[in-house]
């Protein structure tokens, strides 16, 4: 007896010695990292004495700082549009606080609280708190919206970039975010924008009829609601997405399509294609990874199907995590009996980023693996996307004789074999929207 | 026992040259341009060239097409004597030339690391932005703090404030409003107080030897030090002080405060600290339960030196490194602050899992705060002694929660000053009220 009572107390003993061990060696892997990053050669240091710093010395220097790169790279975008002139006319939102927009979708609950219904999570929200989503805030008793006519960002990209490949190929896309949204994926691309309140960001101050008076100054025919996550500006998306109906413009939505019913149905009046970011066909992942429920979001894309808008579904693969086949020919059954085999699938490369900095990117096999796979299920559309330019997945062909019909290089389109929405060979009709209807 | 005085000269000396190195290495750093380069552009996005630092106060001259736009500088050149809890905080400024503040970056500091981690991940310096020396630039008036990180925030805004001021005087010339003097608030002087009565009741419970006021004052303790201050003494203070980077005054004085009663009681007593205000012996202490107890006695003096050991290692390593983080193993910061990567968070679950049926597991082997308190006891002047009637019933011995209670040469109980915690266990079961607090040889 005396024996076993040691030998747990050896253990119990062990266990915590070696995690102390482990915790030194992460302390010096920390540290060590750290001082190699803020170390910069000897030779940098003179010739920035001899000279000053100059534009390209800077930007060099800032690749030393990959923690810091992505900031940069948003205030360099928000410059670049600022040098664009257009934008410049609108105040910054700070500086002129304009009054809080209320939010639809919600219901007063007794106690000055009230439950937000717009998206799955019905955040039950206390007078003063906000949602999840960190831009609805109860403001005694009433919801309100603070990212209302307050975009962070603001860019013109080709509609590729979404990644729409179906939509108007080759048109430019006039793209808004503002602050906020109701995922939390550990690989966010935008987590500057995305997982901060709009009071901490640099923003402007432009009423949805502005942002169509900038769209048709900057040629663009599409307004495109991304970065963040356009359904926590709800509100602001339903009322440009209104204007630009009456003025021709076409409105496209990039979500993860974390949304109720209700609200999407009032939405797919309004606009003209959506995207659905999916990130995985597995419950416990978007449990634990993107910290939201897969459940509501394949609703949505019945819902989107129903309403008979159109559709395109963006796979993020995550190396390990979520490049399962099994799961992915589970996923690819699901798509065809459930929105039909002609909805454009892309199989999108992963880029650490934000918590998953640890993870490599995902291998080129990968994509073109899981791609094979979803061809052979039947999918009729089926690309990969964050390849090289040129790479053949990116390229849309005939389903029936195999035949290219749209060539893309990067977000360019090379080739465009489409006429009235069907192939040009052999009159196949190919989904999507090819032509804008008022030219 | 030659070989252990040798051991403990050895560690002695080597905790020695490491900080010698850690001196000599600091003086070192200071004397090149550290970084800073590399920082203007982010203070100051607008600007495309920068002049060499000048002038006096030294700034950085911001150009933009060849055009005077603007200057970049920094707290340290300008206003040295503002500290944070580990020494200066390096914060670079740049301002155009209406004295508007363009952007603030924190170079380099001796915080504990996980403040300084919310700081980065905040937006903390970007409320700095558009601010000129005729703002207040005060925490809880036109900036927002961050709670738990009381002292540091306030030292970057200090630090910002007092630079701006003097850039705009100096600079540019302009009439700016006069400092104001840093005062502790009502709350904070309150504070203070209660952690004098907290210590003043512990006192009382210890003469009176009352168990139930040592819990009372443990889980007053483990709410108001642990878990509302977060202001505890840890591994990171002691280094730091060892290095000469101690926290500012006024904002620290609660630190002060506990550092110095810490220090008057230990070496009065002993491991007074340990067992009466320690949060995270608290934790502990109520986390274990009687009824599981598991105690083993062989091995149990040799596994008490590995936390000797291990804060050898520790110090060595942050003198070495000049970073207070290589050595920081403990758990405090996980619970207090709830936040930690994955391996703390397994590390505090382990320990907390274990504490249930050891008593006290962290204290007795790992704890490196125990630890150096420790060493300091073996200093203390009334220390727990038995006298001369003791009849050697051994019920002392058996009753020693911390099992720090030794026979030495047969026939005497010796107490280990260097384990115990002077929860006074053994008093209360000694029939023969044979031990004592008293000075040597008394």
């Amino acid at each position: 007896m005396f024996k076993v009572t040691k030998a747990i107390f050896l253990g119990a003993f062990l266990v915590i010695f070696c995690l102390i061990g482990l915790i030194f060696v992460n302390n010096l892997r920390i540290v060590l990292t750290r001082s190699e990053l803020s170390s910069s050669p000897v030779e940098d240091e003179e010739k920035i004495q001899e000279q000053g710093i100059d534009r390209e010395m800077s930007s060099s220097l800032e690749q030393k700082l990959p923690l810091k790169d992505a900031l940069l790279s948003r205030i360099n975008n928000l410059k670049e549009v600022e040098e664009r002139g257009d934008v410049l006319s609108f105040p910054r939102y700070k500086a002129i606080k304009p009054p809080v927009k209320e939010a639809m979708f919600y219901e007063e609950l007794p106690g000055g609280r009230v439950k937000c219904k717009l998206c799955p999570w019905e955040c039950t929200i206390k007078p003063g708190d906000r949602g999840i989503c960190k831009v609805r805030l109860n403001q005694d008793g009433r919801l309100v919206t603070l990212c209302y006519s307050r975009p962070c960002t603001i860019h013109v990209d080709p509609i590729e970039k979404k990644p729409f490949y179906h939509f108007l190929p080759g048109e430019e896309a006039f793209s808004i975010a503002t602050a906020g949204c109701n995922l939390g994926c550990k690989f966010c691309q935008n987590w500057q924008i995305s997982q901060r309140r709009p009071e901490e960001l640099d923003s402007f101050y432009i009423p949805p009829d502005g942002i169509i008076r900038l769209a048709k100054r900057s040629r663009s025919k599409i307004i495109a609601f991304t970065y963040s996550e356009p359904v926590v500006f709800y509100e602001y998306m339903l009322d440009i997405a209104k204007l630009a109906k009456g003025e021709g413009i076409k409105t496209v939505v990039v979500t993860g399509g974390f949304i109720n019913p209700e609200p999407l149905r009032l939405l797919c009046r309004y606009v003209d294609a959506i995207k659905v970011d999916l990130k995985g066909f597995n419950e416990k992942y978007y449990k634990k990874v993107v910290l939201g429920k897969l459940k509501p979001i394949l609703e949505a894309m019945k819902i989107i199907k129903e309403e008979g808008v159109h559709l395109e579904i963006v796979y993020l693969v995550v190396p390990i995590l979520n490049d399962d086949s099994e799961e992915i020919k589970e996923m690819c059954r699901w798509i065809k009996e459930n929105l039909g085999r002609d909805i454009p699938l892309h199989f999108s490369r992963f880029f650490p980023a934000y918590k998953m900095k640890d993870y490599p990117p995902t291998p080129l096999s990968t994509v073109e693996r899981l791609r094979k796979i979803a061809i052979d299920e039947g999918l009729r559309y089926v690309y990969v996307g964050n390849v090289p330019p040129g790479h053949p997945g990116e390229s849309t062909y005939c389903p029936e004789d195999g035949k290219l019909l749209i060539g893309r290089a990067g977000y360019e389109v090379v080739v465009n074999n489409i006429k009235d929405g069907r192939c040009k060979f052999d009159g196949t009709p190919i989904y999507g929207i090819f032509e804008s209807s008022n030219q | 026992m030659f070989f252990k005085r040798v051991i403990i000269f050895f560690a002695f000396v080597t905790v020695g040259i490491a900080l010698a190195y850690n001196y000599s290495h600091r003086l070192r750093v200071a004397e090149r341009p550290f970084l800073e380069i590399e920082f203007l552009k982010e203070v100051f996005p607008l600007a495309d060239n920068f002049s060499q630092k000048k002038g006096s106060p030294p700034h950085y001259e911001a150009y933009k097409d060849k055009r005077l736009i603007g200057f970049c500088f920094l707290t340290t050149d300008i206003a040295p004597e503002i500290r944070g809890y580990g020494g200066p905080i390096q914060i670079m400024v740049g301002m155009d030339l209406e004295g508007k503040i363009t952007g603030v970056e924190i170079l380099q500091h001796n915080e504990t690391p996980v403040y300084v981690q919310e700081i980065y991940e905040s937006w903390f310096t970007e409320q700095f932005k558009g601010k000129d020396a005729t703002d207040k630039l005060l925490i809880g008036e036109d900036l927002d703090g961050i709670t738990q990180a009381t002292i540091t925030t306030t030292a970057i805004a200090q630090g910002v404030r007092k630079s701006v001021n003097i850039i705009t005087k100096e600079v540019l010339h302009k009439e700016v409003a006069k400092a104001e003097v840093e005062e502790l608030t009502f709350w904070e002087r309150w504070q203070l107080f209660l952690l004098g009565t907290i210590f003043v009741v512990a006192l009382v419970g210890f003469f009176r030897r009352k168990r139930w006021l040592r819990y009372f004052v443990l889980i007053c303790a483990l709410i108001f030090i642990g878990f509302y201050k977060n202001n505890f003494l840890s591994l990171i203070n002691i280094i730091n002080s060892l290095t000469g980077r101690f926290p500012p005054l006024p904002h620290g004085s609660f630190w002060y405060l506990l550092a110095g009663l810490i220090l008057v009681s230990t070496i009065f007593w002993g491991r007074f600290y340990c067992g009466w205000l320690c949060p995270f012996g608290a934790i502990e202490e109520i986390i274990h339960r009687k009824r599981y107890k598991l105690q083993v006695s062989s091995l149990e003096s040799e596994l008490k030196r590995v936390k000797y050991f291990l804060v050898w290692i520790a110090i060595i390593l942050a003198l070495v490194l000049d970073n207070v983080s290589a050595g920081n193993y403990e758990p405090f910061t996980v619970i207090f602050n709830q936040k930690g990567s994955t391996l703390l968070v397994s590390f505090l679950i382990g320990i907390l899992f274990f504490s249930l049926f050891y008593y006290r597991f962290w204290c007795r082997y790992f704890c490196p705060v125990g630890a150096v308190l420790g060493l300091v006891s073996s200093l203390s002047i009334w220390k727990l002694r038995s006298g001369e009637n003791c009849t050697f019933c051994q019920s002392c011995l058996n009753n020693c929660p911390m099992q720090a209670i030794e026979v030495r040469d047969k026939e005497k109980i010796t107490i280990n000053h260097l384990e115990c915690i002077h929860c006074n266990e053994c008093i209360g079961v000694c029939r023969q009220g044979s031990l004592n607090r008293r000075r040597r040889g008394v």
